[in-house]
C-alpha cells in the first residue's frame, strides 16, 4: 500500500511537471455539423480556432460569410459561441493552475 | 428532476468511484452512460470522464435546470471554503484545554471530537490488529482520493448537452484546459447558451472537488497533530474526510448560507 501510494504522488508530480510545459499554449477550437439527415459528431468541420500562447502572442482563425459585394462578413452567431469557450478555457486553466499550486504546496508539507 | 428515464446531470467515470457528495450531489454516477462509440475527430476517446446533461426539449425549463445546478456547486465550494476555519478554531479550542467531552458544538464537530475521544481511548487499550484493521481502510480511502485527484487533471472531460432526444454540442477538455467543441448548425443563441452552461456546471464540479480533496489532505494534517498516539494517527484521514462531507451536508449552514444569499439579493 505505501508503494501504492508513493506511486500515485510521483504520477501527480510528474503530472504536473508535463502541464507547465503543455500549458505554454491553449488551444480552442469550435467545429460546426450539419443537421441535415443523420447528424455524426465524427464528422464535424472546423468553423473557429484560437491558440493563446504564454508570451502572449495569439492567434484566431475567424469564420466569415462571403458577400456578393464589399468585403466578407464574420459569421457572428457561431464566432460569439467560440468567444465563450475562449473565455470559460482561460477560466478553467487558472483554476487548474491554481489547484496544482495547492497540491504542490500539500507534496512539500 | 427529471422528465425521463435517465438522471439530468450523469457523470462516468470508468476506473473510479464517486459518492454523490463528491460530485455535489448534482451530477449522479452512472455506469451505464458510457463510453461512447466516437468522438469529434472521429475516433475513440480513452481515459476520459464524461459529464452528460439530459436536458427537457424545453429551452426556459432546460435554463432552469443547469442555473440550479451551478447555484448548488456554487454552494458547496462556499461551504467547502468554511472547512479550514471552522477545524483551526476546533483546534484552538482543544488545545487551550477543552475537554473532548464537550458537546455544545454543530454536529460535524460534535461527531469529529467523538471520533477523536474514541481513538485516543482504544489506544490506551493497544490493540495493533485494530490498528492494521484502521490502517487498511485508511490506505484504501486514501489512494481513492488520490485517485480522483488525478483523474480531475489527468482525464479528458467530455461535456455533451442533450436537448430532449438530440445531441445538440459536444465538448473535449483535455487536461491542460484545451477545448475542443463541436455544435450542430441550426442551434438559436437560447440552445446554443445551453451547452455553454453545461460547460460551466462540469467544469466548476471538477474544480470543486479537486478543492474538495485538497481541503480533505489539508485537513487530515491538522486532525493528526490531535492524535497523540502513532497508532491512531492514521485514522486522521478518515476522520478528515467524514468532517469535510458532515459539513457539506450540513443543512444548517446550507440554510444559512442561502437565506443570507436571499438576503443580499433584496
Amino acid at each position: 500500500m505505501p508503494n501504492e501510494i508513493e506511486q500515485t504522488i510521483k504520477n501527480v508530480a510528474e503530472k504536473i511537471g508535463k502541464y507547465i510545459e503543455d500549458a505554454a499554449t491553449l488551444t480552442v477550437q469550435t467545429d460546426y455539423l450539419n443537421t441535415e439527415g443523420n447528424p455524426d459528431f465524427g464528422q464535424s468541420r472546423s468553423a473557429a480556432l484560437t491558440v493563446i500562447k504564454l508570451d502572449g502572442d495569439c492567434k484566431t482563425v475567424v469564420p466569415v460569410r462571403q458577400r456578393d459585394t464589399g468585403p466578407a462578413e464574420i459569421e457572428s452567431g457561431i464566432f460569439g459561441l467560440h468567444q465563450q469557450n475562449v473565455s470559460t478555457a482561460i477560466e478553467y486553466r487558472a483554476r487548474i493552475l491554481h489547484a496544482l499550486l495547492e497540491v504542490i504546496k500539500q507534496i512539500r508539507i | 428532476m427529471n422528465p425521463g428515464s435517465s438522471p439530468v446531470f450523469q457523470f462516468f467515470d470508468a476506473d473510479s468511484t464517486y459518492s454523490p457528495s463528491d460530485l455535489m450531489g448534482v451530477w449522479e454516477s452512472d455506469e451505464q452512460v458510457g463510453p461512447v462509440s466516437f468522438d469529434i475527430s472521429g475516433s475513440q476517446p480513452v481515459n476520459m470522464q464524461i459529464w452528460r446533461a439530459n436536458l427537457p426539449p424545453d429551452v426556459n425549463q432546460a435554463h432552469s435546470y443547469l442555473k440550479a445546478g451551478i447555484k448548488q456547486v456554487e454552494l458547496s465550494r462556499q461551504i467547502l471554503e468554511s472547512v479550514p476555519s471552522r477545524l483551526d478554531q476546533l483546534r484552538e479550542e482543544l488545545g487551550s484545554g477543552t475537554s473532548f467531552g464537550i458537546s455544545d458544538r454543530f454536529q460535524p464537530e460534535a461527531e469529529l471530537v467523538e471520533f477523536l475521544a474514541n481513538s485516543e481511548a482504544r489506544a490506551i487499550g493497544v490493540s495493533f490488529s485494530i490498528a492494521d484493521q484502521f490502517d487498511f481502510k485508511v490506505g484504501e480511502t486514501f489512494t481513492g482520493l488520490l485517485h480522483r485527484l488525478r483523474n480531475s487533471f489527468n482525464k479528458y472531460a467530455w461535456v455533451e448537452t442533450r436537448l430532449g432526444e438530440r445531441l445538440i454540442a459536444r465538448t473535449a477538455v483535455d487536461w491542460s484546459g484545451d477545448f475542443h467543441t463541436a455544435w450542430t448548425g441550426d442551434l438559436d443563441q437560447a440552445e446554443a447558451g445551453l451547452h455553454s452552461r453545461t460547460l460551466r456546471l462540469a467544469l466548476k464540479t471538477r474544480d470543486v472537488l479537486a478543492r474538495m480533496i485538497l481541503i480533505i489532505a489539508r485537513a487530515t494534517v491538522k486532525i493528526s497533530l490531535l492524535l497523540s498516539s502513532p497508532i491512531t494517527a492514521p485514522l486522521a484521514l478518515p476522520a478528515a474526510y467524514k468532517y469535510v462531507h458532515a459539513i457539506m451536508a450540513d443543512q444548517e449552514l446550507i440554510a444559512f448560507i442561502r437565506n443570507k444569499e436571499h438576503l443580499n439579493a433584496k
